[in-house]
């Protein structure tokens, strides 16, 4: 039977990692299912699901894959993937754009709101712009909303929420573009 | 003519809502002149609103035929107290700023428009638009309501972020 195994690795960013990373799995017969990779602050971070392939065991691709973690300096992580079965909830996707100068507790004060409403976070990408008038901070933030809610109100609230943090927040349905 | 400082978020005047322009006189068209200087000094600038000068007041010059790209263009447009009467259609295309330097979004605007104006001459004009002239058109009303284009990002998966 296939597993699915989380891997992920951080460490300083260079030429030759994803390289270096993938000719492993390659060469084990692991296949990359999903993956997202980028740098964060100079450090290039991965985060993968692989299949493991029937004839691999778990250790040995551990066993490899930590040597040239070790040679590339980077962190490394692995372990099994488990799938809960899904609730099907009817939610919506909307786009959540907070922005502002930066502090401390922008996201935790942001995201303990949604939490409490029971909004799914699915995707953050956040970014530090270091401008003439100082370090603004961008966070966009897409979220599934349960139907029952009311948008008006949760973005009333969230202005609120964002007053007081002294940043600005919109709410806008995702685009669910099709081309 | 001169170029002015652009500015950029978190600014709070890029928030705040601009008022209509009573008197098209010739602080006005001083103005509009160096907002016109100031969109020509940034290379792929194709539209600027007052508010981003600094100035609280209904007035912004689009110029799509600077893009870096050919699109339809009605040539330079200085607009005042532009309102949209009739709009149409969706579109989504990924959008910059001066005032949000650094940054791209996806965002989703109309298709066509229809805008009123008055020209530097306070002339009463009517344009209809589409394509790249009415998302920079509708782009620059938003700065005349105190909003950027990150208020109105709409999707995170198609690209957004570091220029």
């Amino acid at each position: 039977m296939s597993k699915y195994i989380s891997l992920t690795a951080i460490g300083k960013d260079k030429p030759g990692i994803v390289s270096a990373v993938t000719k492993v799995l390659y060469g084990l017969k692991c296949n990359i299912e999903d993956s997202t990779m980028t740098i964060l602050h100079g450090q290039f971070a991965m985060i993968l699901i692989i299949k493991l392939s029937p004839s691999v065991a778990l250790k040995k691709l551990s066993c490899d894959i930590s040597k040239e973690a070790k040679r590339l300096g980077m962190s490394v992580s692995l372990s099994p993937v488990g799938y809960a079965k899904k609730k099907k909830e009817k939610t919506t996707p909307y786009v959540i754009s907070v922005y502002g100068a930066d502090k401390t507790g922008i996201v935790y004060n942001i995201s303990k709101y949604l939490a409490e409403k029971k909004i799914n976070i699915t995707d953050v990408q956040t970014a530090l712009a270091n401008l003439k008038t100082g370090k603004t901070y961008i966070m966009l933030i897409e979220a599934r909303f349960p139907e029952k809610l009311s948008v008006q109100k949760i973005s009333a609230e969230l202005a609120v929420i964002s007053k007081n943090l002294g940043v600005s927040v919109s709410v806008n349905r995702a685009e669910s573009s099709k081309i | 003519m001169s170029v002015l400082p652009v500015i950029t978020i978190p600014d709070p005047l890029l928030k705040q809502v601009s008022a209509d322009v009573k008197n098209i006189d010739g602080e006005v068209r001083a103005l509009a002149g160096n907002m016109h200087k100031t969109m020509l000094h940034h290379k792929s600038c194709v539209g600027l609103a007052a508010v981003q000068v600094g100035v609280l007041l209904r007035i912004i010059i689009v110029d799509v035929s600077l893009s870096e790209k050919p699109h339809a263009s009605s040539g330079c447009l200085a607009m005042i107290n532009p309102v949209i009467t009739h709009s149409s259609g969706k579109t989504s295309s990924r959008e910059g700023c001066l005032s949000v330097p650094d940054f791209i979004g996806t965002v989703t605007r109309k298709k066509k428009i229809e805008v009123e104006y008055l020209d530097l001459n306070g002339n009463k004009r009517l344009l209809k638009t589409g394509g790249f002239e009415a998302i920079c058109i509708q782009h620059e009303i938003d700065h005349l309501d105190g909003k950027v284009f990150l208020d109105r990002v709409t999707s995170l998966k198609t690209d957004v972020f570091r220029r």
